[in-house]
């Protein structure tokens, strides 16, 4: 079942307005209806621009295979988020609440909310797009994750794989680069109690 | 999130197993219970599509299967 947890006001770049977005825990079918009809088939052709997957990162499209309708339906393991505004689907996230634990040293082995996909529509990319539409859809979500991670008494902590394109945006929010992950074959970020907290003040100031 | 409320009998041992474990990760008893649901749906969802779920003891790398009733 969808739910709506609060609103969210993103940058629309190409009018320089804030403008009211609506978050939603659980998808329903008009988030799977934008996906494959909006979202699926500009990353497709835009990941086919490039020879292969590693140089996808050029038009940040290294997402283009996931399978953000089957996992969804399919993997009740799975909990869903959605950022819509204008009437779309903006961003999508989904997160494993179970079967991951915390690898930093001072939290190890604690329960945390792990990222299991997240991405924000193509348009609103920068490199996909020349001119990105919305920003700050994966900023909402992230902060989702991190209030889902307080609300279940996780303290904040939140850890994910990051695909090589988008290394370079986690540091800056405030996670710790716990180095490369040989089973996955990523980078894995995680974020602290203290860097949640910091992060989410980040937000609101 | 909506919730329900229900009443949870214990044994004394499983209410000190409850407190211990609640204390180690840092949650309260609530929590951990809803926690451990989480888990074991997990787990139980893993081995109804077919998938096996091992615990390894980290030095000499032995397997054992979990198994799920």
């Amino acid at each position: 079942m969808k739910e709506h947890l609060g609103d969210r006001d993103l940058l629309n770049r190409w009018t320089g307005e804030y403008e009211r977005a609506s978050i939603y825990h659980g998808l329903d079918e008009s988030n799977f209806r934008d996906f494959e009809a909006q979202w699926k088939p500009v990353l497709e052709r835009r990941a086919a621009e490039f020879p292969n997957w590693t140089e996808a990162a050029d038009g940040n499209v290294q997402d283009a295979h996931w399978d953000w309708v089957g996992n969804a339906k399919a993997e009740s393991r799975y909990d869903t988020f959605a950022v819509e505004c204008d009437g779309m689907t903006q961003g999508l996230m989904l997160v494993d609440l179970a079967t991951r634990f915390a690898r930093i040293q001072s939290q190890r082995g604690l329960d945390l909310c792990y990222v299991e996909l997240i991405s924000s529509a193509p348009w609103n990319r920068p490199k996909f797009s020349d001119r990105p539409k919305y920003r700050g859809t994966g900023c909402a979500l992230l902060a989702t994750a991190v209030s889902l991670s307080r609300e279940l008494e996780f303290k904040g902590r939140v850890g994910l794989h990051s695909l090589p394109e988008s290394e370079s945006w986690y540091g800056p929010l405030g996670f710790t680069n716990c180095g490369f992950d040989d089973v996955k074959k990523m980078q894995y970020f995680e974020m602290t109690e203290e860097q949640a907290n910091q992060f989410l003040a980040d937000r609101e100031a | 999130m909506d919730r329900r409320q229900m009443t949870l009998m214990l044994s004394d041992k499983e209410m000190e197993l409850l407190d211990q474990l609640s204390e180690r990760r840092g949650m309260s008893k609530t929590a951990l219970v809803r926690q451990a649901l989480r888990l074991y749906q997990s787990v139980t969802e893993r081995i109804d599509k077919g998938e096996k779920v091992f615990v390894e003891h980290p030095a000499t790398k032995d397997k054992a299967e979990l198994m799920v009733l």
